[in-house]
């Protein structure tokens, strides 16, 4: 089944024109990535770059602002058009000064009336003008701008029609998140748990598996990243190390197609680093598809078929590790890598 | 000055009133806490509410309605004395034509439990529940963030997440305060007398007005509240050491399993 999924769409993930936007701050720009079936994708960049923002919207522990998401070909995210591509930015910015200007130009108006009548009571007169700068003031803050739909509604609705909007949630959602995992920087393993409880718990609830069957598929993997000796310790009993390989093993326990790792390495002391990089490799040998994101060098050049630098949220460069990490074609990344 | 011997006397004639006393206290606390707790979850949810940008209008006008209970009955109860909770109890229920003295339990196992009793113990619960939402809104958030992703990236929802792994670690870190609550509870219940709620105070001073061996009352009291309350933290660190000698502590999912296996 699986080689017939292989011929029909070698494309587990694909990724179109994905942006991330938090407040004003777009941290994601614009970014597209296939992911095929065996891919270990290294990404690589400085901190601030977008890298664990790219990896939560994959699996949508923060939802993108826009772009498309697809896994084995069925997307279950798509927002092609935002309002923000709707204004005319010119006019927006004219009407923006024409405000400003009305603004300063009210309120100033208004203050001077009402500090002659603080001079001199008997005028009758200032009265009145006051009243009427009052009002103009208040027109003025009804301008069109400040109106949340300051931007072309009919094509924003048109888009929206002959595109429409898909965000997968509930149960889809949650399935889809036991395909696609991920593995932290803070291993965040569950604190009120054993480590086997946390090996078995997700999958009985998730994947409906049955008490037994989880425990020996959790049994399996614990074994896997050698930690069947310390099934039944607590997690504030483990070291650094090991808690990143029950964390792996308790990914690995929900079957995903795909595994997102975030600097998994990053909260270790720098003896443990290795012990954890290998279960990775070992992975990797066996066809797991994993997109890392990682400041070991070596391990992106020596275990990854891709490498991606990214920086300030765009794809600054991408290739086989060989042309990314001897060959690389942008001057930002020669820099990054302290290549001359 | 203090008489051994009449206090002594007063021990003797009058013990089982005082254990009568001691057993009204020992439940008020005890199901004033307990109930309250269950009735702060709620509150600390309500409280914790949080307003989605893709709700319905209708939607985020019934969290707001709940979101607004929930803090007003909070900052009303825990800013008010608990006394005086007790009497506009008393008299509002009358108001509303319920008279709490007047229900009777013939077949009760205690003949000491009455009316004015459950009334109290109505009033210590609602109380009590205003603190424990607080605490456990407290040690909800006190929770890592991390462990609610690690669940939801596994394909967790989020009421499983939030019933299995938050509320546990949340319980368990805010043992010491819920614990505190119900040693407060267990002297607090004395303001209870004024509605009449036959507990330690209550039974204490009319033992007192009818011996007039005031001193020796008031001391006997103070002395059978301070062991009541080493006793209950005694309890209190002996549940704490036990959930941490457990290697699954305030694990549901395991208590699930051994409901299973019987
Ligand atoms: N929840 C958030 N709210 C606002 N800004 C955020 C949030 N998360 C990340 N950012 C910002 O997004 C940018 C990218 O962050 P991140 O993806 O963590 O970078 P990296 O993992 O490459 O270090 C940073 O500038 C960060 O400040
Ligand atoms: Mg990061």
């Amino acid at each position: 089944m699986d080689n017939n999924l292989n011929l029909n769409n070698n494309c587990l993930l694909k990724v179109e024109n994905l942006a991330k936007f938090f407040g004003k701050t777009e941290v994601l720009r614009d970014i597209s990535l296939e992911v095929h079936r065996g891919d270990v994708i290294s990404i690589i960049g400085p901190s601030g770059s977008g890298k664990s923002t790219f990896l939560r919207c994959l699996n949508l522990l923060e939802e993108p602002t826009r772009g498309r998401l697809s896994f084995n070909g069925e997307p279950y995210f798509n927002i092609s058009k935002c309002k923000d591509d709707f204004v005319d930015y010119e006019s927006y910015t004219n009407a923006l000064k024409n405000y400003e200007e009305l603004l300063v130009e009210t309120e100033d108006n208004l203050a001077i009336y009402q500090n002659k009548r603080i001079e001199d009571k008997s005028d009758k007169t200032l009265r009145n003008k006051i009243e009427v700068a009052k009002i103009e003031f208040k027109e003025v803050r009804k301008h069109p701008i400040l109106k949340k739909d300051f931007f072309d509604k009919s094509s924003y609705e048109e888009a929206i029609k002959n595109n429409p909007s898909f965000v997968v949630n509930g149960k889809e959602l949650n399935k889809l998140r036991s395909k696609v995992t991920m593995v932290f920087q803070s291993f965040n393993l569950f604190n009120n748990f054993n480590v086997l409880d946390n090996c078995i718990f997700a999958q009985t609830k998730v994947l409906h598996r049955s008490y037994d069957e989880a425990k020996s598929i959790a049994i399996k993997h614990l074994t896997a990243v050698n930690m069947q000796d310390r099934m039944n310790y607590k997690i504030n009993e483990l070291s650094g190390g090991q808690k990143q390989r029950v964390a792996i093993a308790r990914a690995l326990c929900m079957d995903p197609e795909v595994i997102l790792f975030d600097e998994p390495t990053s909260a270790l002391d720098p003896e443990m680093v290795n012990e954890v990089l290998e279960v990775i490799k070992n992975l990797a040998s066996k066809g797991m598809t994993m997109i890392v994101v990682t400041h070991e060098m070596n391990f992106a050049r020596n275990v990854s078929n891709k490498v991606i630098f990214m920086e300030n949220g765009y794809i600054v460069e991408e290739g086989s590790p060989k042309d990314v990490f001897e060959n690389p074609t942008k001057e930002r990344t020669r820099e990054f890598l302290h290549i001359k | 000055m203090f008489d051994f011997g009449r206090a002594w006397n007063l021990i003797a004639d009058n013990y089982q009133l005082i254990i009568a006393g001691i057993v009204d206290t020992i439940i008020l606390a005890v199901v004033g806490t307990l109930v309250g707790l269950i009735l702060g979850i709620f509150l600390a949810y309500g409280k914790n509410i949080k307003f989605k940008e893709t709700d319905k209008k209708i939607i985020k006008v019934l969290k707001g309605i709940c979101k607004g209970i929930c803090s007003i009955y909070s900052t009303v109860l825990r800013g008010t004395p608990m006394m005086v909770q007790a009497l506009i109890f008393k008299y509002g229920c009358q108001a509303l034509g319920v008279n709490w003295g007047d229900i009777r339990f013939p077949n009760a196992l205690l003949d000491y439990i009455n009316g004015w009793f459950i009334a109290g113990l109505i009033v210590i619960t609602l109380n009590t529940a205003a603190y424990m939402g607080e605490i456990v809104r407290s040690g909800l958030n006190g929770v890592d963030v991390g462990q609610v992703e690690g669940a939801r990236s596994l394909g967790m929802s989020s009421a499983r997440t939030s019933l299995s792994i938050i509320l546990p670690q949340a319980l368990r870190n805010a043992l010491p305060t819920i614990g505190n609550e119900l040693i407060v509870n267990i002297k607090d219940s004395s303001v209870l007398n004024v509605i009449a709620v036959t507990e330690l105070y209550y039974r204490m001073m009319n033992i007192a007005s009818t011996t007039f061996a005031f001193l020796e009352a008031y001391l006997i009291l103070a002395l059978i509240y301070l062991v009541l309350t080493l006793i209950a933290s005694g309890v209190l660190k002996l549940v704490e050491r036990k959930l941490d000698g457990v290697k699954f502590s305030l694990n549901p999912f395991r208590w699930a399993r051994k409901r299973e296996s019987f």
